[in-house]
């Protein structure tokens, strides 16, 4: 049952993460200060205040001492994006960055979810500091959902949880939150550090300046570890024109894309994992298979017909896609004038089967398919079978599991919520006269958090696809169970509201008669 | 008795010191580098093959 106390613990609970989002604001000042962007601190000064102050109202107004549980938690999840999205969207929205306050909220949805489609109409000549912060949330975006995904939500509490990792075990790393958060942190900035050297170690080979390769590399390697795909320049990363930037910016956000888990298990010296894992393997198979397939039809149909210039765009884009990152080495209209329907079909594909659960990416995930084939050769041994025959499917996940009914429905249903969502999210695209591969493929962009662009999804676009995008890249992000659990929440606290108010309606005619009754006994005496 | 360390590797480690970093990290890093260059690697060759089978 829903009662008031609930409301007041995810109340205060979405207060105190909306202060650290008004702290996060703040961030990006020092970056103007360097790059003396004076007239951008004064946009993020007030879309901080304006965030700390919201954040004291809902404390003031909501104050409990009660604990969060699990239930609100998973409303929490589901209610900070759209309200972090509108607060990443203040800035620039404020700073005149994009047109309207749904382009600033679609943009703050785009990072936070690690997404990367943008309403920005000229991203090349951004200020430093915007550029900055739309990275910056990105990047805590990726590492955010991350420890929410591993230290809150797969604590086995209830059955939800088992279905939302979609695995009969938890998944965390050390047993205390705080400590998993901090290992999770840990494992982000090493990458980051690493990443953003290399970057800009390969840009100032190529002949960039020193300190444009810095800053673009600090923001490609934000973007690419948590497989979010904004970009400092229009052209993605095909504005570099190198090959060692993309090389690296590959390795960057495929470790982005790896469960942390594995992460960690690698990082502590168990290497062999990466050879075992069933996410690996799923994730190996379903790349090479759809890169015969891309780069098959690219030649077939001369796309290109050299196999540098094969690898480069069309590996690049479907590992880009598989990830989830959005980083473009074609551009998005030349994408879809020039690649054959095939091709852009099996992108689609990869974005929405994702990468590894419990990391940055988004999708289905390797993990959930690995687990529905494995399903499906279960289904299949037991009618080749004899009856008597005990069939156990095993898998490794880093530790060795039997697959068990539970766990085969979990990952089954999630995969189900993704294709609906992408159907319907289709549908409403071809509505306003897309063709059906590009309104797919944006779809799938938009659903598994993807980035990757046809063209549809810029500022031009008509508001109910920015909206549609807007609520896809939420329940994607979410693995629409947390959207579920939202609308089930407030389908029983609407119910109890009205029975309060019918309950509420009846006492006050109860009062009203009595009321009505005492005025005519006093009356009478009166008369008389 | 502990081997000496030669040059190369005591820089590494200094550095590692310097950072802060334990030098199973940057294994592991490696470790997922390799992998994810492996991927590259048999990606490039399909599209060598790819090619060459084409132009045949």
């Amino acid at each position: 049952m829903i009662s008031i106390r609930d409301v007041l613990v995810v109340g205060y609970a979405l207060s105190r993460i909306v202060k650290i989002i008004a702290v996060l604001l703040l961030l990006p000042i020092p970056v103007a200060v360097i790059y003396q962007e004076w007239s951008v601190i004064g946009d993020f000064v007030m879309a901080a205040s304006l965030s700390y102050s919201l954040a004291l109202i809902m404390q003031i107004f909501f104050y409990t001492e009660d604990d969060v549980k699990f239930k609100h938690a998973m409303v929490v999840s589901a209610f900070i994006w759209i309200f972090g999205s509108f607060l990443a969207g203040l800035p620039l929205w404020i700073s005149g960055t994009v047109n309207t306050p749904l382009d600033a909220t679609f943009d703050g949805m785009s990072a936070w979810t690690t997404t990367g489609l943008t309403m920005i109409p000229d991203v090349d000549h951004v200020s430093y500091t915007v550029n900055f912060w739309r990275h910056l949330t990105q990047f805590v975006g990726g590492a955010g959902i991350v420890v929410f995904a591993l230290a809150l939500l797969t604590r086995s509490v209830a059955g939800a949880v088992r279905l939302y990792s979609a695995e009969g075990r938890e998944e965390k790393i050390f047993p205390s939150i705080t400590k998993t958060a901090k290992a999770i942190l840990g494992i982000c900035l090493v990458y980051l550090l690493f990443g953003s050297l290399a970057l800009s170690a390969v840009a100032v080979y190529e002949g960039m300046p020193l300190g444009a390769a810095l800053f673009d590399g600090v923001m490609t390697s934000m973007a690419g570890f948590s497989t979010g795909g904004f970009s400092t320049h229009s052209q993605s990363i095909l504005f570099y024109h190198s090959t060692i930037y993309e090389l690296v910016a590959v390795i960057l956000f495929v470790a982005g894309s790896f469960n942390f888990t594995l992460h960690f298990a690698v990082l502590t010296g168990n290497r062999t994992e990466l050879k075992k894992n069933i996410e690996i393997l799923t994730f190996s198979i379903t790349l090479i298979a759809l890169t015969i397939i891309i780069m098959s039809f690219l030649l077939y149909f001369n796309v290109y017909s050299d196999y540098v210039i094969l690898f480069k765009k069309g590996f690049f884009q479907l590992i880009s896609g598989h990830t989830t990152t959005g980083f473009q080495s074609v551009n998005s209209i030349q994408m879809a004038r020039e690649w054959p329907y095939i091709t852009l079909f099996a992108v689609t594909v990869s974005m929405i089967l994702g990468a590894c659960s419990s990391s940055t990416a988004g999708g289905i995930k390797a993990l959930r398919v690995g687990l529905i084939i494995k399903m499906f050769i279960y289904e299949i041994k037991r009618v080749v079978l004899p009856e008597s025959a005990v069939i156990v499917e095993k898998y490794h996940h880093i530790h060795p599991a039997t697959l068990s009914n539970r766990t085969a429905r979990g990952a089954l249903l999630i995969a189900i919520g993704y294709i609906i969502l992408f159907t319907l999210g289709s549908l409403i695209t071809m509505f306003y006269g897309y063709s059906m591969i590009e309104a797919m493929f944006e779809t799938a962009s938009a659903v598994a958090n993807t980035g990757l662009s046809v063209g549809i999804a810029n500022y031009q676009a008509p508001p109910v696809i920015k909206i549609t995008y807007l609520f896809l890249m939420w329940m994607g992000r979410l693995e629409i169970i947390a959207v579920f659990v939202l609308v089930g929440v407030s389908y029983l606290a609407l119910k109890r509201a009205m029975r309060l108010s019918i309950e509420m309606y009846r006492a006050g005619e109860k009062v009203k008669d009595k009321v009505v009754d005492v005025g005519r006994k006093l009356e009478k005496p009166l008369r008389k | 008795m502990q081997r000496e360390r030669n040059l190369p590797e005591r820089v590494f480690d200094a550095v590692l010191d310097l950072l802060n970093i334990e030098k199973n990290v940057v294994l592991g890093i490696a470790a997922e580098a390799v992998l994810v260059s492996i991927w590259m690697l048999v990606a490039f060759i399909i599209a060598v093959a790819l090619t060459v089978l084409y132009k045949l």
